[in-house]
């Protein structure tokens, strides 16, 4: 179960590397696009660059940092100031570590649901965005996604067993 | 007292929307109620959440009263997006916001889950050009100009520019790279972003018509409104709508001024009224954005042309 | 002081609590801002909490949807796509083969490598252990001491922070709204004046005690060309990234995207055994994640504590009360500036700019004369804007400074482990002199803003 949880987990990352790297072939193209504005400009043309870019970045980002998430809590990457603990009884360290898992499953799973609302109101609200005129909802889902297997990825090292000295 | 009500807003405590429209009302709120009423306002979204968020929070009591944009979340307000529309609104923050309230009974359905306390709008936008004025419709075939909103980005289209999007605080880098031609926007965010010292001329038609505006909403909580005992509710029942228009109104046409005499005074800059024949042209070709609006509204189930129709009546009642 | 202020103190010393316990810095700040709340709604009974917990229902995901934000996955694939094709070794080899004729040169490469790849790497944590792993055995197997060795690249691996492109510095500026482009410029003079303060005191230090370095040994003729000819292009690709950011000729995302691919293109489809492959490319998204998922956390917990802090009107007292205390402004930001480097001996860098920015940086403009001073009446002789730029400049370098100070120096372990077997307090000593180069840089900013904000006001427009 850790095994499968760990390997959807890299996956889901590579996936939202696959939106990172759209919004540099757009942006790219973008790029590109303005250089050839500018140099039809001498002549007095005019390249159009890509309609709504900034939208797409805005939603494409938003799915992509997101997914990145649940990775990150498998190879224990976010962030923590050893002080103290690591001159604690073996115990009590565990315990700690234990008691944050348990808390970021629960704010996970907090988030997972406030945002399922929050998607449910978009979807209801009918947002869209500004220039491409998409509806904003499905840009929930990824999100949605990334939490849940966020919660879970914290879950299987809450209880997982703990490794020996 | 016996009610604290909080009013979050998105800009900062010095800015006009505090200084001369939330300050003042909340004042009048609080004396009128001789002291039982008291507000509390967060400035610069101090109680949490992105701007985007304050129609929401508002409408789940997060805080009990925004000054927002319906314009940041299309598609939500589709009704009051008319006033948006290019040739609606003239020059007059005074005119439109008068007119908007004659409308309020055929908008209100926008507004089912607030309770609405005013909705205004600005004084219009003005052009500002990098590279100095337009003579004629034509030259702004291939410009790339910053859009206000969603109807705004259809109107450059329709002039044969292209619209860019960008949260306002870019603006100013994006025209001095030119990543941008120009930006519509009213005179009031030149000092604010130094605009005067980033194009070379501000265009606006024959007698400060403008390019469409941006339409404002304050608003309360509605169960907070109705939980307000009634001699209360009748304090802020004086303070919001056709009560306030006017005043509203005038506040932000002043409030154009002082962006205005900066462009005109800086060294190389302008202030460009265009010729009439000229400012009609460009109206007239944005006229398919309100048939495109008109057509994507009514596919929702609402009389888009109806709506359209007693705008302009209403904009003609006031007008002067 | 009324409840709400002292809720808010409580809360601040909650977290640090929680923070030694410990506890994921994005995860305290959650509970924190959460919890405080609560308790701020017991006592202040218009700040309800019920809708209040409605507002999670979008914070999360409009946090992420923010155009700006996208250069922080963006800058963090850049750096690890560089190390994972070798452009970190590229310029260090090429970098030594040019020194190498100097005693110490081979420690001043790695110091100038860690500038020019901590630049577009953006994170001091995998500048240090890129060009650890890069550098250390080459330093190790030419005679250098281990002290001068590891020290160099503990304190080397901070250059990045200032010379653009930053992650820190973005996220500077999307807290303070700053433009991102101005902060750029105004930290490119001052980090290469830091660049030059480590070579310094790379020479004199060998100067004084030449035990530290061997005598130099210039590579053979074919080596040196291999190193030059790689270095080339490194040169190239990473100077048309830093100047053209540090002079403002693109805008972020784009240059950060640009940035991407270019140096994948290189990575990808040079000739040979050294080119990027599939897995090469996975293992640098999978990295990615990590350190792009832990500042995503740490910018949402920031979001949800801050609006605690300001609910509690902690901010707002503070700079009210130092806006009339009659204290000399000067004074107060010296003040400023030492609390960041003692918070940053216990502090992740990160997350010290996300919490103590928004109590220092009201309580600034207040001295200064508030949000509409000009340059000619206010205390520190600029405008609110420059004032951002100049105190980010300052603050950056404080909070960087954590990284190499005891008793927690995440960049000292980093080192001490790569090294292996090298005690941690050896690199604490080899930090030393470089850290008094650093405080020295910092005097020279606050007496000369000039020097920060020079490139701003020459490119403004
Ligand atoms: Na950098
Ligand atoms: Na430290």
């Amino acid at each position: 179960m850790d095994v499968v949880i760990h390997r959807l987990a890299a996956g889901w990352a590579i996936l939202g590397g696959v939106v990172l790297a759209a919004i540099v072939l757009v942006t790219t193209a973008n790029i590109a696009l303005f250089a050839a504005h500018r140099v039809a400009a001498l002549w007095g043309g005019s390249v159009a660059g890509l309609p709504g870019y900034e939208d797409f970045v805005r939603l494409a980002v938003s799915a992509a940092a997101l997914m990145l998430l649940p990775w990150c809590q498998a190879r224990r990457g976010h962030v923590a100031v050893d002080l103290f603990v690591s001159g604690m009884p073996a115990g009590l360290q565990r315990l700690l570590d234990r008691l944050w898992l348990a808390l970021t499953v629960a704010l996970a799973v907090f988030l997972l649901v406030m945002a399922a609302q929050g998607m449910a109101e978009t979807r209801a609200d009918g947002v869209l965005s500004p220039i491409l005129g998409w509806p904003e909802w499905p840009f929930y889902l990824p999100g949605l996604a990334s939490l849940a297997l966020w919660a879970a990825v914290a879950a299987s090292q809450a209880i997982a067993r703990p490794v020996d000295p | 007292q016996e009610v604290t009500l909080t009013v979050q807003h998105f800009l900062g405590p010095k800015a006009p929307a505090q200084t001369k429209l939330i300050e003042p009302w909340a004042k009048r709120v609080e004396e009128a109620s001789q002291g039982r009423i008291k507000v509390e306002i967060f400035p610069a979204m101090a109680l949490g959440g992105k701007p985007p968020e304050l129609y929401r929070q508002v409408r789940d009591g997060v805080v009990d009263i925004v000054w927002t944009l319906p314009g940041y979340t299309p598609g939500v307000f589709p009704r009051v997006e008319v006033f948006e529309l290019p040739g609606i609104h003239q020059g007059s923050a005074a005119q439109t916001t008068l007119a908007i309230q004659d409308m309020m009974p055929a908008l209100a359905p926008d507004f089912a889950d607030v309770h609405p306390l005013l909705i205004h709008s600005h004084a219009g936008n003005a052009l500002h050009m990098v590279d100095g004025p337009i003579a004629s419709a034509d030259d702004l075939a291939g410009k790339k100009l910053r859009t206000p909103s969603r109807t705004g980005a259809w109107m450059i289209e329709a002039w044969g520019a292209e619209p860019v999007g960008m949260p306002v605080p870019e603006l100013p880098q994006a025209l001095a790279k030119k990543v941008v031609d120009g930006a519509l926007v009213p005179f009031e965010i030149v000092p604010p972003l130094k605009l005067q010292e980033l194009t070379a001329a501000s265009v606006e038609g024959p007698e400060g018509l403008r390019f469409g505006t941006a339409v404002f909403l304050l608003a309360m909580n509605k169960a907070r409104y109705e939980s307000l005992p009634e001699d209360l509710r009748a304090i802020i029942d004086a303070n919001s709508g056709a009560n306030l228009a006017a005043e509203i109104g005038k506040v932000w046409d002043d409030v154009e001024a002082p962006g205005k005499a900066l462009q005109a005074d800086s060294p190389g800059g302008q202030v460009v009224e265009l010729d009439g024949a000229v400012y009609e042209e460009l109206i007239a070709r944005a006229s398919s954005v309100t048939d495109r609006w008109v057509e994507e509204i009514t596919a929702t189930g609402i009389d888009g042309q109806a709506l359209v129709d007693e705008a302009r009546k209403s904009m003609a009642a006031h007008g002067n | 002081m009324s409840d709400p202020h002292t809720i808010g103190i409580a809360g601040l010393g909650v977290l640090f609590l929680l923070l030694a316990l410990r506890m994921p810095v994005g995860l305290a700040m959650v509970a924190v801002g959460i919890g405080g709340n609560y308790v701020l709604s017991l006592v202040v009974p218009y700040l309800r909490f019920e809708p209040y917990l409605l507002q999670f229902k979008t914070l999360l995901w409009q946090n992420v949807a923010n155009y700006d934000l996208s250069v922080v996955p963006l800058f963090v694939l850049m750096g690890l796509l560089a190390a994972r094709a070798d452009l970190s070794g590229d310029l260090f080899r090429g970098m030594s083969a040019a020194l190498g004729r100097v005693r110490g040169g081979v420690a001043m490469a790695a110091a100038g490598a860690c500038a020019g790849f901590g630049a577009v790497c953006g994170s001091s944590l995998a500048t240090a252990s890129t060009m650890g792993r890069v550098a250390l055995p080459q330093l190790d197997a030419l005679g250098y001491s281990p002290r001068l060795a590891t020290g160099t690249l503990a304190a080397g691996g901070t250059l990045g922070i200032l010379i653009p492109p930053s992650v820190a510095l973005v996220i500077y500026a999307i807290i303070v709204e700053a433009s991102i482009i101005e902060m750029f410029r105004a930290a490119l003079i001052p980090g290469l004046i830091a660049v030059a303060g480590f070579v310094a005191v790379i020479w004199l230090r060998v100067r004084l005690s030449p035990g530290l370095a061997p005598l130099p040994t210039p590579l053979p003729r074919a080596e040196r060309v291999v190193a030059y000819r790689r270095l080339l292009p490194v040169v190239l690709i990473f100077g048309v990234i830093i100047l053209g950011l540090g002079a403002g000729l693109f805008t972020p995302t784009p240059a950060a995207a640009f940035g991407v691919f270019v140096i994948a293109a290189y990575a990808m489809l040079r000739p040979g055994e050294r080119r990027l492959g599939l897995g090469g490319t996975a293992d640098a998204l999978r990295e990615t994640a990590v350190t792009a998922g832990m500042i995503t956390f740490i910018l949402f917990g920031a979001e949800v504590l801050k609006g605690f802090f300001t609910r509690a009107g902690l901010p707002a007292a503070l700079a009210e009360w130092a806006g009339g205390s009659g204290l000399d402004p000067l004074t107060v930001l010296v003040v400023m500036l030492l609390a960041l480097i003692v918070l940053g001996c216990f502090m992740e860098s990160l997350a010290m700019i996300l919490v103590v920015v928004p109590f220092f940086w009201p309580t600034l403009v207040e001295l200064n004369g508030g949000d509409y001073a000009t340059a000619a009446t206010s205390a520190f002789g600029m405008d609110a804007g420059e004032l951002k730029i100049w105190f980010g400049v300052l603050a950056l370098i404080v909070v960087e400074l954590g990284l190499i100070t005891p008793p927690v120096g995440l960049n000292v372990f980093i080192i001490a482990q790569l090294s292996g077997g090298i005690a941690m307090r050896e690199t604490f000593l080899g930090v030393m002199p470089f850290f008094g180069a650093e405080l020295l840089r910092v005097a020279l900013i606050l007496l000369a803003p000039g020097v920060a904000l020079f490139l701003p006001r020459l490119l403004a427009g």
